[in-house]
């Protein structure tokens, strides 16, 4: 085999068509590591949103909670769903919950905010079981108290004790909550009177979450619902509702590689004109080693394997800047819902990323590579 | 005389240049003993490198055969050949043509790679012939660092590493004012003398090739004179006194 250190010194030599090169490689890597890393992060949220004991329902017709509007009536008999758990006092665990999407002017920034508020009663903890009150308490009832979301919080520098305006009056923060990651952490929890008399929703709720024993359990509820023509409403376990939600990044997700292809055409071109140029500047070297016995075959290796490390430095810096992105958190529309999510590098991403370096590499370096496998020692040393 | 080892016969090459039919060589016949030293002039065009280069197997013949060793090279395959010249010839060329970026061990290790030798094998192998053609103190250094005849020096070594039968050297001191030529020409008579190697030397100079047991001319691609050492000998006295 011809020598690595023949490839890596004229890599060294050439260093700043290298690193001319390599950047292009690093651009695209990055690029392409971000985009995946914004939807994993999307998907992750959504993944941790929904637990499989839980049944969502909402007015039939309407995708998402914050289009739904449902009756007392027909909430009273979604409560009366078989399998659904009974807590201590023997009333069914099922949340009626009001969803809400505030849009409110800050008068420091005069910059307009969502705020996504939920209204909803103290059973909601026994339903929503991922919820954990972490500074701070619970709000109470019939008073106007919120407990935010760690991420809702975070994004707008809300501390317990802070008022939050919703509507025309201020609200008390009491306490912040983590839901592992959820898309709850980006809502702010309220009481459901307080909720619906300022906003004059009174009798109206966008949804309601049943608990039940188990995801065998919620999909025998889910299958009761569906089957029940008394009760027109969309139903779903929560795992699906989320996962559905999901879906919505797949396009996000086909849009990252498509870009991503463009850039790397790019980038190939790139390092097949550089190769074309090193190759043209040392054919007489080709010649010499295919003189001295070295096949086609292995002169065709050498220069693959040189376009590969240039493709490896520019896929390497490309992970390194990639990866800086990893737990940065902002928030994204998802469905009619704003969800606070973290960047989310894994090694699924960067194993992508590096077939990708790979796939452009022997792309970029074959058709160089093949011209120096031609190369005729005779016709290159006159 | 050893017995002869490179037969040459009937060789012909024909070559096309845009639409003109070349015809390089013109039925050459050819030996050479082991350990013969040879050098082959003639005016440029003549056909003397590419009776070399069929000779080394950088070429295939239009018709007629080369055997070296007994086997036929010149009915090869190009890859069989390619491994073929790396065990068995070795290269000096006029120009060194070493690797710019590979040092004079470096350039002197690369044909060895292509043998299933250890690290500490070519390292002995290197060393050895480094020693023989006096570069030991420059084992690191690039060819940019050394002189033209230090380039040469490390050519010579390369084309020795692998213990060739048959060494080809193209105008080997083309490049070189007339004392580096003489101390290269001595080295290749002293590796012909000590190490008994057979060398075949193309040369347009009368004192490179005065220093061949054996001259051979050509002409518009036919061996026109074969001048025997001693006359040679004779005339490079006589230049000399």
């Amino acid at each position: 085999m011809v020598p690595a250190s023949y490839n890596y010194r004229n890599l060294i030599v050439r260093w700043k068509t290298t690193l001319m090169t390599a950047c292009g490689f690093m651009l695209v890597v990055a690029a392409l590591i971000i985009m995946l890393a914004f939807v994993n992060g999307v998907r992750t949220v959504c993944a941790e949103s929904g637990q499989p004991e839980n049944v969502i329902t909402m007015k039939q017709g309407c995708s998402d909670e914050i289009l739904s509007q449902m009756d007392k009536r027909m909430v009273s008999r979604i409560e009366a769903t078989p399998g659904v758990l009974r807590g201590d006092d023997g009333w069914p665990l099922a949340s009626r919950e009001l969803f809400m999407a505030i849009t409110q002017r800050n008068e420091e920034t005069q910059q307009y905010v969502q705020i996504q508020a939920r209204g909803m009663y103290p059973v909601a903890l026994l339903v929503h079981t991922q919820v954990r009150i972490t500074r701070g308490r619970m709000f109470r009832r019939n008073h106007r108290e919120v407990v935010l979301g760690i991420g809702v919080a975070r994004e707008h520098q809300i501390h317990v004790g802070d008022k939050l305006p919703m509507g025309q009056l201020e609200w008390d923060v009491v306490g912040i909550f983590e839901a592992g990651g959820s898309a709850f952490e980006s809502e702010a929890w309220c009481d459901m009177d307080q909720l619906a008399g300022h906003f004059h929703r009174e009798g109206v709720y966008s949804s309601v979450v049943l608990r039940t024993a188990s995801p065998a359990a919620a999909q025998q509820a889910v299958e009761y619902l569906e089957n029940n023509r008394a009760v027109a409403v969309d139903v779903l376990s929560e795992t699906d509702y989320y996962e559905k939600q999901a879906q919505q990044t797949n396009v996000l997700r086909a849009g990252a590689i498509v870009v991503s292809v463009f850039m790397a055409i790019g980038a190939v071109f790139g390092v097949t004109n550089t190769m074309f140029a090193a190759i043209g500047e040392r054919v007489k070297d080709i010649a010499v080693m295919r003189i001295l016995g070295f096949r086609r075959s292995e002169i065709l290796i050498s220069f693959l394997l040189e376009t590969l490390l240039i493709a490896l430095i520019g896929g390497a810096l490309g992970m390194l800047f990639g990866y800086a992105i990893n737990g940065l958190t902002l928030s994204t529309a998802l469905g009619g819902k704003s969800v606070a999510f973290a960047f989310k590098v894994d090694a699924p991403i960067l194993a992508i990323a590096g077939v990708f370096t790979l796939v452009m590499g022997v792309i970029g370096g074959l058709l160089p590579a093949m011209s120096a496998m031609r190369v005729e020692p005779l016709e290159a040393m006159r | 005389m050893s017995e002869p080892i490179i037969f040459v016969d009937d060789l012909h090459k024909v070559y096309r240049t845009g639409s003109v039919l070349v015809r390089a060589l013109r039925g050459i016949d050819f030996e050479m003993a082991a350990g013969e030293f040879v050098s082959l002039m003639g005016p440029s065009g003549s056909g003397k490198s590419t009776l070399l280069n069929l000779i080394a197997g950088l070429d295939k013949p239009t018709s007629g055969r080369v055997t070296i060793g007994g086997q036929v090279i010149s009915d090869m395959d190009e890859a069989t050949v390619a491994r073929w010249r790396s065990a068995h010839v070795g290269f000096v060329f006029q120009f060194y043509h070493l690797i710019p970026v590979l040092t004079a061990y470096e350039n002197v290790e690369l044909p060895l790679l292509l043998f299933n030798m250890s690290a500490a094998q070519r390292r002995q192998q290197v060393l050895t012939v480094l020693e023989l053609v006096s570069l030991s103190h420059r084992l690191t250094h690039r060819p940019g660092q050394l002189s033209g005849g230090e380039q040469q020096r490390v050519g010579i070594a390369r084309a020795l590493v692998t213990d060739p039968m048959l060494i080809v050297a193209d105008e080997p001191t083309g490049d070189l004012d007339t004392h580096t030529s003489d101390e290269i020409l001595d080295l290749m008579q002293a590796v012909h003398e000590s190490l008994e190697k057979t060398i075949l030397l193309v040369t347009h100079d009368p004192r490179a090739a005065g220093r061949a047991q054996r001259r051979v001319q050509m002409d518009s691609g036919r061996l026109s004179v074969e001048t025997e050492a001693l006359q040679i000998d004779n005339c490079k006295l006589q230049i000399e006194n």
